[in-house]
C-alpha cells in the first residue's frame, strides 16, 4: 500500500504531537481523534489500515471502543495504557484488539507492532505459510518439525502446538486466555501455570539462556510473543 | 446422706461422755459441710435425715421415732437452725460463685483488644450463667422491637422467648445482648446485667485502642509523606534538570554541534526519561505499599521468567557486561504478584548497575533450600560498607553515588515481607555485595497434567 492510514484516538494533544513527526517520516497518513465518539465516526468514514487507541479516554471507557471498533472492521487495533492498568490491556487484548503497549513507550516499539499489524491483515488473505524461519530457528509446519541450526529439537505434542500457536503470529502478542485457549481448551482459561511451566520447558530446549529468551518472549501481565525478525 | 451416717456414728461413740445437746451440734456441723459443699437441696435432705437420726437414736424412748416434748422443742431448733444455716451458706457460695464469675469474665475480657475475641469470650460465659443460645448485636439501630427497647430503657427486655439485656458503656449504646429460650430467675438475671456492663466497658475500650492505633498510622503516614515530599523535589528534578539541559541544547540553533553532538544529547534525554520513569515507579509503589491498599495479585509465576523480565528493562547498561545467569530448570513456580517482584528485581539490579564499575560482572541466581525459594543478585563491584547491610533497607537511605530516592531497598523489603518473604545483604567473599531475596516455598504448588504419550 502507498500511504498506510494510521487513525490516533488520543485525548493528549502532546502525545498526538510526538506521533506526528515520526510516522509521518515513515510513511503513514495520519488522522487524529481526540475523543471516543470521534474515533468511532473517522474509522467509519477515513477506513484506517491500522487504528491506535488510548485505553484512557475520558468520555468512553477504552475496553467498550475496543469492542464496538472491532465489531464493524477487521482492521488491527493497537492500544495504549499506563503503568498499572494491567487488567484493562488484557481484557482490550482478548476483546479483540491486536496487540498493545505501555507509556511511556519508545517510538521504535510502536512502530514495530503497527509493522506487524499491518502485516498479519495482510496475511490472512493469503494463504497461510508452511515453514517459519527465524534465526538458527525453523519451524516446518507441513512436516511438523523444528530445527534449531538444523538439528531435529524433540517437542511433545503440546510443546509443538504452544510453539505453533506462538509462530503463526509472529511479533504478535498473544494473551494467557488466548494460548491456553487455542493450545488446551476453554476449560483451561485460568490455568496459567500450564503457561508458565510449558514456556520454560520450550524455552530451555529452543533457547541458548532461557532466562534471557530472543525467540519466545515474555509480555508481564499479558501473555507472551513470538519474535518478529 | 454420708454426712448424716457419720455424724451418728460419732455421736454413739462419744455417747457415754457428751451430752445430747452436744450430739446435736454435731448433726448441725454435718448438716453445715453439706450446706457448704453441695447447696440447698442436698443439706435439706441431710437435715431431715439428721432429725430423723437424732430422734431414732439419740432420744427417748431410744430406736424409735416417738420423743418427750422437749426433745421435739430440741428437734425443732436443731431442723430451724440447720434451715437457716442451709439458706445463708447456699446464699454465701451463689455469692461466691458470681464474683467468681465475673471476675473470670472480667479477667478475659481484659486479656484482647480485639472486638471479635472479647465477644467469643464473652458469650461463653454468659453461657456458664445461663444455657441458651445467646448472641450480641451491635450497633445503635437494632431490628428486634425488643432490642430497641432494651437500649432505650436501659433494662432489660423480655420479648416473646428471648431476653434483651442492653450494653451500655460510659454513654455511649453499644448493642443487646440477646438470650433466647431461658428462664432466668432474679440472681441470674442481675448477674447477667453485671456481665453486661463488663461486657460494655470492654467493648468501649476495644474501640479507643482501635481509634488510638489509627491515629498513631495515620500520624506516621503524614510524617512519611512530608518526608517524602522533600526527597522528590530533589530526587525527580535532578533528571528533569539533564532532560531540560540538553533538549534545549537540541533546539539551539547558534551553536555549532556536530551530529554526534546531537545524538548524545538526545540519548540523554532518552535515558534520563527512564530513569525519571523508574523513580516515579518507585514512588508510586511506596505511596501504594505504604497505605495498604496494594492489593497482592497473587497468581503462579516462573521465577525464571520474572528474572528474565527483568534483566530486559536493562538490557542496554548491560549490554557492556557479563551476567550470569543460574536457574534450575526444576524451580518450582512461586505464588507472586509479578509486577512487584519485577519491580523488586529491578532495583536490585539497577542498583547492582549503579554502584559498581563499568563493565563488571553481574551474576543471578535462584535456587531452592529445604522450604525456601532464593533468589541472588550479586556484583563484584566495591561491595557494601561494613556494618551498613541492615540499615540500607531503610527508607531514603543513599549509597555514595547519590542519584535516586533511597527508596529502591525500602522498597524490596516492603515487597519480599508483603509476599511473607524475606530480603538481606551482604558482602561476598569474592569480593562484591549480594542481595538475597528468600520466598516462601509453597507446600501445595499447582499441578499440571502430564501428557498422554502418543
Amino acid at each position: 500500500m502507498s500511504q498506510p492510514t494510521v487513525l490516533c484516538i488520543e485525548d493528549e494533544p502532546q502525545i498526538q504531537r510526538f506521533l506526528r513527526t515520526p510516522l509521518k517520516a515513515h510513511g503513514y497518513h495520519m488522522v487524529e481523534a481526540l475523543t471516543g465518539e470521534q474515533g468511532l465516526a473517522m474509522a467509519a468514514s477515513e477506513h484506517p489500515d491500522v487504528i491506535i487507541l488510548d485505553l484512557g479516554l475520558p468520555d468512553m471507557e477504552g475496553l467498550d471502543l475496543a469492542r464496538e471498533l472491532r465489531q464493524r472492521s477487521e482492521t488491527p487495533i493497537i492500544v495504549l495504557s499506563a503503568r498499572g492498568q494491567e487488567i484493562d490491556k488484557v481484557q482490550a487484548l482478548d476483546a479483540g484488539a491486536d496487540d498493545y503497549l505501555t507509556k511511556p513507550f519508545s517510538i521504535g516499539e510502536l512502530l514495530a507492532r503497527m509493522r506487524v499489524a499491518l502485516r498479519h491483515a495482510a496475511q490472512t488473505q493469503q494463504e497461510p505459510e508452511r515453514v517459519i524461519q527465524l534465526g538458527p530457528l525453523k519451524v516446518d509446519l507441513l512436516r511438523r518439525q523444528v530445527t534449531l541450526d538444523g538439528n531435529d529439537v524433540h517437542l511433545t505434542p503440546i510443546e509443538y502446538q504452544l510453539l505453533l500457536t506462538l509462530c503463526r503470529h509472529p511479533g504478535k502478542v498473544l494473551t494467557h486466555r488466548q494460548l491456553l485457549k487455542e493450545v488446551w481448551g476453554p476449560e483451561y482459561v485460568e490455568d496459567t501455570h500450564y503457561l508458565r511451566v510449558y514456556m520454560g520447558q520450550l524455552r530451555h530446549k529452543l533457547e541458548l539462556t532461557p532466562a534471557r529468551p530472543c525467540y519466545l518472549l515474555t509480555e508481564p501481565g499479558v501473555g507472551y510473543r513470538f519474535a518478529a525478525d | 446422706m454420708l454426712t448424716s451416717a457419720c455424724s451418728t456414728g460419732l455421736g454413739t461413740l462419744l455417747w457415754r461422755h457428751i451430752t445430747v445437746q452436744d450430739v446435736a451440734m454435731l448433726y448441725l456441723a454435718g448438716i453445715a459441710v453439706v450446706a457448704g459443699v453441695w447447696g440447698l437441696g442436698p443439706s435439706v435432705l441431710a437435715a431431715c435425715l439428721s432429725a430423723i437420726c437424732f430422734d431414732f437414736y439419740f432420744t427417748q424412748p431410744y430406736y424409735e421415732l416417738l420423743t418427750t416434748e422437749h426433745d421435739w422443742i430440741t428437734m425443732g431448733v436443731m431442723f430451724g437452725v440447720a434451715f437457716v444455716l442451709s439458706n445463708l451458706l447456699d446464699r454465701l457460695r451463689s455469692r461466691e460463685q458470681r464474683t467468681a464469675t465475673l471476675y473470670a469474665l472480667a479477667r478475659d475480657l481484659s486479656r484482647s483488644s480485639d472486638q471479635e475475641r472479647i465477644l467469643e469470650a464473652a458469650l461463653q460465659h454468659v453461657h456458664q450463667v445461663v444455657q441458651g443460645s445467646s448472641q450480641i448485636l451491635l450497633g445503635e439501630d437494632l431490628e428486634p422491637a425488643g432490642a430497641a427497647q432494651a437500649l432505650q430503657d436501659r433494662q432489660p427486655v423480655h420479648a416473646g422467648s428471648r431476653w434483651y439485656l442492653p450494653l451500655i458503656g460510659g454513654e455511649e449504646r453499644l448493642g443487646v445482648l440477646c438470650i433466647d429460650h431461658v428462664q432466668p430467675n432474679r440472681d441470674q438475671l442481675d448477674l447477667l446485667q453485671h456481665v453486661a456492663t463488663q461486657i460494655a466497658t470492654a467493648l468501649e475500650r476495644a474501640r479507643l485502642v482501635q481509634a488510638r492505633e489509627k491515629a498513631m498510622l495515620a500520624a506516621e503516614a503524614e510524617r512519611l509523606r512530608n518526608t517524602l515530599l522533600s526527597s522528590v523535589s530533589h530526587d525527580l528534578r535532578t533528571p528533569l534538570a539533564s532532560i531540560t539541559g540538553a533538549a534545549s541544547s537540541l533546539l539551539d540553533t547558534r551553536g555549532d554541534y556536530t551530529v554526534e553532538a546531537r545524538r548524545d544529547l538526545a540519548a540523554t534525554i532518552y535515558e534520563e526519561a527512564q530513569r525519571l520513569n523508574r523513580l516515579v515507579t518507585n514512588l508510586l509503589d511506596v505511596t501504594r505499599l505504604q497505605s495498604g491498599t496494594v492489593q497482592l495479585g497473587r497468581q503462579w509465576h516462573s521465577l525464571e521468567e520474572l528474572i528474565g523480565t527483568a534483566l530486559s528493562r536493562f538490557d542496554d547498561a548491560l549490554q557492556q557486561r557479563e551476567v550470569g545467569i543460574e536457574v534450575p530448570s526444576a524451580l518450582p513456580l512461586v505464588e507472586v504478584d509479578s509486577m512487584l517482584i519485577e519491580q523488586l528485581l529491578g532495583n536490585l539490579i539497577e542498583n547492582a548497575i549503579k554502584y559498581t564499575p563499568e563493565r563488571s560482572s553481574l551474576e543471578v541466581r535462584a535456587r531452592v533450600i529445604e522450604n525456601e525459594v532464593r533468589v541472588e543478585v550479586a556484583d563484584s563491584g566495591p561491595g557494601l560498607p561494613p556494618g551498613q547491610e541492615e540499615r540500607i533497607f531503610e527508607k531514603f537511605q543513599r549509597g555514595t553515588r547519590g542519584a535516586g530516592l533511597g527508596l529502591g531497598l525500602a522498597i524490596c523489603r516492603a515487597i519480599a515481607e508483603v509476599h511473607g518473604g524475606s530480603i538481606r545483604a551482604a558482602n561476598r567473599p569474592q569480593g562484591g555485595a549480594v542481595f538475597t531475596l528468600v520466598l516462601p516455598r509453597s507446600p501445595t504448588p499447582p499441578t499440571v497434567k502430564a501428557e498422554e504419550t502418543p
